[in-house]
């Protein structure tokens, strides 16, 4: 069951996920996004230490949200990634984009 | 992307990237030289860990906008490549080559905000002109230029580096450019992504991919209806079994074919290649429209890098006609300068920890909560049988943190010693002398702040041995010794301290000559001369001055001299033997502590105040008791010696040094008084508070750490120092009246500092 928790430091959000980063989840995690951006977030942070799965969607909302924060000039970050997904990310070349960096050995 | 928009200082990310650049830079100059040194029996797994670290430096400079790093990681990463593909044989000229770009990368790397300033182009050109002129002639274009390629059927066309096209048809794969929705295309067919690009990673290479990230949108769009990207895949699979890989949409996938013209090349400074190309201007002139204008007036600027030689050069004419070029590449000379830049020590402000040494700290920090709160219980319920428990446990634990937290700190040696091959290589060949080294104890750990300190006086020490020690090849033959000098450089842990050894098999070192010097300076006295046996002559190495009198060359002649390497050495608490035989080699051994946070030290209490003596300097303690003090202690010139077998060491009173009265107890309690009395049998007298003796253990806490504790005044015994609390009188009255001394060496002196005892000795 995936399940996500957001917080916010005025600027700074982070995005906690238990669970995989799918389309099952995708829909809700949108709105909890845009309220986050719309209270003024800046940078997000997506902790992805317990998932072992993302999908297109999944993706697809990394992105977006990275474009999102683009034109705030804020930006996107995302944590703790397994590396079957840093290997993923790697290949379509978004770690820069995204600044992805792996889970720690 | 915009290249100033992702560089902040500030930035963590940037920090994070500095810090495993740095990483991946320490270790690159040691592959490097095993690389070389296996010449054509290329170790894959070596130069694929340098080609790694290349690669991933470009990679992520990249994001950072470091565009003149990621321009020379890439440089240097073509020509790893070709080592990789065993298209060229590593040699000295290759290896100096790389080593100078990445001392370039690492010096841009330190100061990123100041790469976009630094100079490039030699090394660029150079390392484009290497890999040119190990490709056969009719690719050395392939690395300035790129490639249009269509894809079969239509559709827009795909700029490639042609380097890659080559490098992709060669090794017989076909490029397919495929162009999908991952959510029409992959999702909604029930496909997992993951999948799909593992699949293509075993079946190929994802040589590029495109993601339209205009197309995703922002999260006010409707996110997770469109994931359009484009990829260039290389693969052996051929057109008609791609379908295979791709069997939901085979139609989304097309052979990229050769439009037929080069489209361009990329931003390469202009400057003619070495000389064993020779000029030709039969190719079209590449781009340079975003490259800076070359630094050198370089009249021949027209001359195309796309020169074709008459025949394929290899690995060891090239090697040869390079050095013999007359403006020879800088980066192909002994690279003494770089090592020399490559040295200058930048101060890491993190460092790795073992995960190991981390999760023990964690518990060990739990099981500190757990004491605390055992301690409180008992203080709460007033229980001195589980204060004592708490108490002990609290210890323990202490002791485990207090190791686990070194264990952090602990570094391997091989950090410092990574840079000496290099070293040891560049000298010897400025000096022409043919020096083989060999280095053990990569592993022994040391704390880190010594091994930030060690860096200088190691590196003057083994430039003194390439300079001074190893004789020439012809000189050794004539002594009867191997062309080839030997240095081995040997750290290992002896009796709780740190040993290092730097070794040679050269001319060994004189004491007689060094005397000479010595005298000749002015530093010794031809007095003090004649009571020195062969061993202090050679300290006298260590004189101050007497560096400057050796040869001066412009390796080891200039900088900190062997004096200055003894006083870094003292400050760090660790000292410097020499051992020495004229003619078969000298052997510098250095012994150091194994860390600077805890040092354990001897405390002596005097006035009330307590001072720690580094139990380094402690060299013994001596207690003269009364009925000795005629024959130990002597007046010679007017000043108090102690007679310490046969050495006469002079005697200084701590209370003088640091300037204070001694008191003492008086009759009535709780008042002190001047301590007058200056005869031994004073001391001896019944006093209902004399000073007790001054040699007094402390207690199990003190201790830790510490040597021994030294009380000189009893007034005011440490809380819970079950020695003070547990003195027999009896014990008072045999020590009464004894001198209490510590034998103290700082650098070269040597004296006794009377930390209890009478203000006189006079008898």
């Amino acid at each position: 069951m995936a399940a996500y928790v957001i917080e916010q430091n005025e600027q700074k959000g982070s995005v906690k996920l238990t669970g995989d980063l799918t389309a099952i989840l995708v829909p809700e995690l949108l709105a909890g996004l845009r309220e986050t951006l719309n209270r003024g977030a800046r940078e997000l942070e997506f902790d992805l230490a317990g998932t072992t799965m993302l999908d297109s969607s999944g993706i697809g909302l990394l992105i977006a949200t990275a474009n999102s924060l683009a034109r705030s000039g804020g930006r996107v970050r995302v944590t703790n990634v397994c590396p079957d997904i840093f290997r993923l990310l790697q290949s379509m070349r978004l770690t820069g984009r995204l600044n992805v960096t792996q889970k720690a050995a | 992307m915009d290249s100033d928009m992702n560089l902040n200082l500030d930035d963590e990310l940037l920090g994070e990237f500095i810090n495993e650049s740095r990483e991946h830079l320490t270790t690159i100059e040691v592959d490097l030289l095993a690389i070389e040194e296996g010449g054509e029996n290329i170790d894959l797994e070596l130069v694929n860990k340098v080609f790694r670290a290349a690669h991933s430096i470009k990679g992520a400079s990249g994001y950072f906008g470091l565009t003149k790093v990621k321009e020379l990681a890439h440089r240097a990463e073509t020509v790893l490549d070709m080592i990789r593909s065993k298209k060229m044989a590593p040699n000295a000229e290759i290896t100096n080559l790389l080593l100078a770009a990445f001392d370039r990368l690492r010096e841009m790397i330190n100061r990123p905000a100041a790469s976009a300033a630094a100079d490039i182009e030699e090394l660029v050109l150079d390392l484009t002109g290497l890999a040119s002129s190990f490709l056969p002639p009719e690719k050395k274009i392939t690395l300035t230029q790129t490639v249009s390629l269509a894809p079969e059927g239509g559709g827009s066309p795909v700029v490639l580096s042609r380097f890659d096209y080559e490098r992709s048809k060669e090794s017989g794969r076909s490029l397919y450019s495929v162009e999908y929705d991952l959510v029409h295309d992959i999702e909604r067919r029930g496909v997992n992504v993951l999948a799909v690009f593992h699949t293509l990673a075993t079946a190929g290479e994802i040589v590029d991919c495109e993601v339209n990230f205009e197309a995703v949108g922002t999260l006010d769009d409707a996110v997770g209806n469109q994931l359009p990207l484009r990829l260039i895949f290389a693969t052996p699979v051929q057109p008609a079994d791609i379908g295979f890989l791709f069997p939901h949409n085979r139609n989304k996938v097309h052979l990229l074919l050769e439009t037929g013209l080069p489209v361009g090349g990329m931003p390469v400074p202009e400057r003619p290649v070495e000389k064993p190309l020779p000029a030709a201007a039969s190719m079209p002139e590449p781009l340079v429209t975003e490259s800076p204008a070359p630094v050198s007036p370089v009249p021949a600027a027209s001359v195309p890098k796309s020169s074709v030689p008459e025949a394929t050069p290899t690995a060891a004419t090239v090697a040869a006609e390079r050095t013999s070029a007359a403006p020879a590449p800088s980066a192909a000379k002994p690279a003494t300068a770089p090592a020399a830049q490559g040295s200058a020590t930048v101060v890491e402000d993190s460092i790795r920890v073992n995960v190991g040494t981390l999760e023990m700290l964690m518990n060990l920090a739990g099981e500190l909560v757990l004491g605390r709160n055992q301690l409180r219980a008992a203080i709460a319920q007033g229980n001195p049988r589980a204060l004592k428990t708490a108490d002990q446990r609290i210890n323990q634990i202490t002791s485990e943190l207090q190791d686990a937290v070194m264990q952090t700190r602990l570094q391997p040696i091989g950090n410092v010693f990574g840079k000496f091959p290099r070293l040891v290589r560049d000298l010897s060949a400025s000096l022409d002398k043919e020096i083989q080294l060999e280095i053990r104890g990569r592993d022994v750990a040391l704390d880190r702040t010594l091994i930030e300190s060690l860096s200088d006086p190691l590196t003057h020490m083994v430039r003194n041995s390439v300079d001074h020690g190893i004789e020439s090849p012809e000189d050794r033959v004539r002594a009867g010794k191997p062309r080839q000098g030997n240095i081995g450089i040997d750290a290992r842990h002896e009796a709780g301290q740190v040993v290092v050894e730097i070794a040679d098999d050269g001319r060994g070192i004189d004491p007689e000559r060094i005397a000479r010097v010595a005298l000749d300076k002015g530093l010794v006295t031809p007095e003090k001369l004649q009571g020195l046996t062969a061993k202090d002559k050679m300290a006298l190495i260590f004189l101050p001055g007497l560096s400057t009198n050796h040869q001066v060359s412009d390796i080891s002649g200039r900088g900190v001299g062997m004096d200055v390497v003894k006083t870094n050495l003292d400050r760090l608490g660790g000292k410097v033997e020499i051992v020495s035989t004229v003619g078969r080699g000298t052997t510098f051994r250095i012994k150091l502590p194994l860390t600077l946070a805890i040092i354990p030290s001897l405390i002596v209490s005097l006035e009330g105040e307590r001072f720690a003596i580094p139990q380094i300097n402690v060299e013994e303690m001596r207690r003269v008791v009364p009925g000795q003090a005629r024959t130990r202690i002597e007046v010679v010139g007017g000043a108090e010696v102690l007679v310490l077998r046969d050495r006469l060491i002079p005697l200084v009173r701590f209370a003088d040094v640091l300037g204070v009265v001694p008191t003492c107890a008086a009759q009535e309690p709780g008042r002190r008084e001047i301590d007058r009395r200056t005869r031994l049998a004073d001391r001896r007298s019944p006093h209902t508070q004399s000073p007790g003796s001054p040699l007094e253990r402390g207690s199990p806490e003190e201790m830790e750490g510490s040597a021994a504790s030294l009380s000189a005044t009893p007034a005011s015994p440490v809380p819970g120092s079950r020695a003070l609390a547990e003195r027999k009188p009896g014990d008072r009255r045999r020590q009464g009246g004894a001198i209490e001394i510590v034998v103290v060496t700082t650098g070269s002196q040597t004296y006794g500092l009377v930390v209890g005892g009478f203000p006189s000795f006079s008898r």
